[in-house]
């Protein structure tokens, strides 16, 4: 969109950051008379190294250089369990840096212009103004393929109840999370401060006896999720190089991978034995990995029919994997998610 | 005497401080002009200029695919 070239007159007034003239970031020559020289060594997305932004924020820069967004480290670290040494190098050389970590995320991408999706992009965002945050069109553009459509309604048939209250990404995502702590976590699981409902919902501070029974009893088995999320979530399948992937919607319960003792959300993971095939990667340690992780579908609601009634679990088990229900030819360590919520003793 | 006169007075006394204060209110007023980038700067010329952006953008060639999601 030739608005994403399109630089505000009065932007250029009022934000200290041109004080020092367009090629202090982009190069190139102000001073040319023609658009090829005036462009002659141009660095499109300055902030793609983030020493650029680091003249001035050296701070923020050097920790920004460990995040996950920059590092993108959970995209390669998700699926290298799978492979031999072999395949990872070929993984490291011909995949991740070609596809995986192009998807990165500069600083510009979330404070000047809209981060890329392929090739498209949404444009500057105020006029080339350096903006603290526009989570709409920066968060939701490359999350828009589950997460943000889920958190602001638009993919279910309910908004998340944060949303509903006016909160957005970075009301949970705090700043200081998301340019990183400079420790380069290996995946957002491992994100240090990463958000967590007990920060604001502590257990005990619930308004209904009903409420506090029910956490108490399910306390450390059982995620917020499971019963606070709402509706159905996106999952994708048989995702293989240069196609793409099929979504379709569910929610599945079952066993937390990284937790055997906790039950949660289960999203589908799209990775496929042959996904990798045409660049020569068969995945040798397929099966080791499971094909679903735990995650937080951003449809929260207080009430869902979970949180109504027990039966819905206990005897219903809505939602809960079983083994008619894993993905067919999947790897075997899917079998072990497999959860069967047991019946409520009478009395109970 | 107020402050702002004895101030003045000792600066009298001081040229170097004189010097450095009459410079820097002499940047206050005038400085934001020394680098202007409304000036001879010619990406500005032509980056705040809609119409002619419009004419040179050349739309990025896309290549459809299946559905791809991602987040």
């Amino acid at each position: 969109m030739y608005k994403g070239f399109v630089v505000s007159k009065s932007v250029l007034e009022n934000d200290p950051h041109f004080s020092e003239g367009c090629t202090f970031c982009h190069k190139g020559d102000e001073n040319a008379s023609t658009r090829e020289t005036a462009h002659k060594g141009l660095i499109r997305r300055p902030s793609d190294d983030p020493a650029t932004c680091g003249e001035c924020h050296e701070e923020i820069a050097g920790r920004y250089k460990t995040a996950l967004h920059f590092t993108t480290a959970g995209l390669r670290n998700g699926v290298v369990a799978r492979f031999s040494e072999k395949e990872t190098e070929i993984f490291d050389e011909k995949v991740f840096e070609k596809s995986c970590r192009s998807c990165h995320a500069s600083c510009g991408d979330c404070h000047v212009k809209g981060p890329r999706s392929g090739k498209i992009c949404t444009g500057l965002l105020r006029g080339h103004q350096f903006v603290r945050k526009d989570e709409a069109k920066t968060c939701g553009f490359c999350h828009g393929g589950r997460v943000y459509p889920e958190f602001t309604g638009q993919y279910g048939v309910v908004k998340d109840v944060h949303f509903e209250k006016g909160m957005s990404c970075l009301s949970c995502h705090k700043k200081d999370m998301m340019h990183g702590s400079g420790d380069a976590p290996s995946s957002r699981k491992a994100v240090r401060d990463r958000p967590k409902c007990v920060d604001c919902h502590p257990l005990g501070k619930e308004k209904t006896e009903k409420a506090k029974l029910a956490h108490e009893q399910h306390k450390d088995t059982l995620s917020c999720t499971a019963c606070h999320a709402l509706s159905t979530y996106k999952n994708c399948y048989n995702c293989h190089i240069g196609k793409g992937s099929k979504s379709k919607s569910g929610f599945i319960l079952g066993r937390n991978p990284r937790n055997k003792n906790e039950v949660t959300t289960l999203r589908a993971i799209p990775t496929a034995r042959d996904t990798f095939k045409s660049v020569g990667i068969m995945m040798e340690k397929y099966d080791a990995v499971p094909n679903y992780h735990d995650a937080v579908p951003h449809v929260i609601r207080k009430i869902t029919e979970r949180t109504n009634n027990c039966n819905m679990c206990h005897l219903v088990k809505m939602g809960f994997l079983n083994k008619s229900k894993l993905k067919k030819g999947g790897p075997k360590a899917n079998e072990k998610l497999v959860y069967t919520p047991k019946p409520i003793k009478q009395g109970k | 005497m107020p402050t702002i006169f004895r101030l003045l007075s000792n600066m009298k006394k001081q040229p170097l401080i004189l010097f450095s204060v009459i410079a820097l209110a002499f940047f206050a007023f005038f400085g934001k002009n020394v680098y202007s980038l409304k000036d001879g700067n010619t990406c500005v010329k032509c980056h705040t200029d809609e119409q002619k952006i419009r004419s040179l953008y050349m739309p990025p060639k896309i290549e459809f695919r299946e559905e791809e999601g991602e987040g």
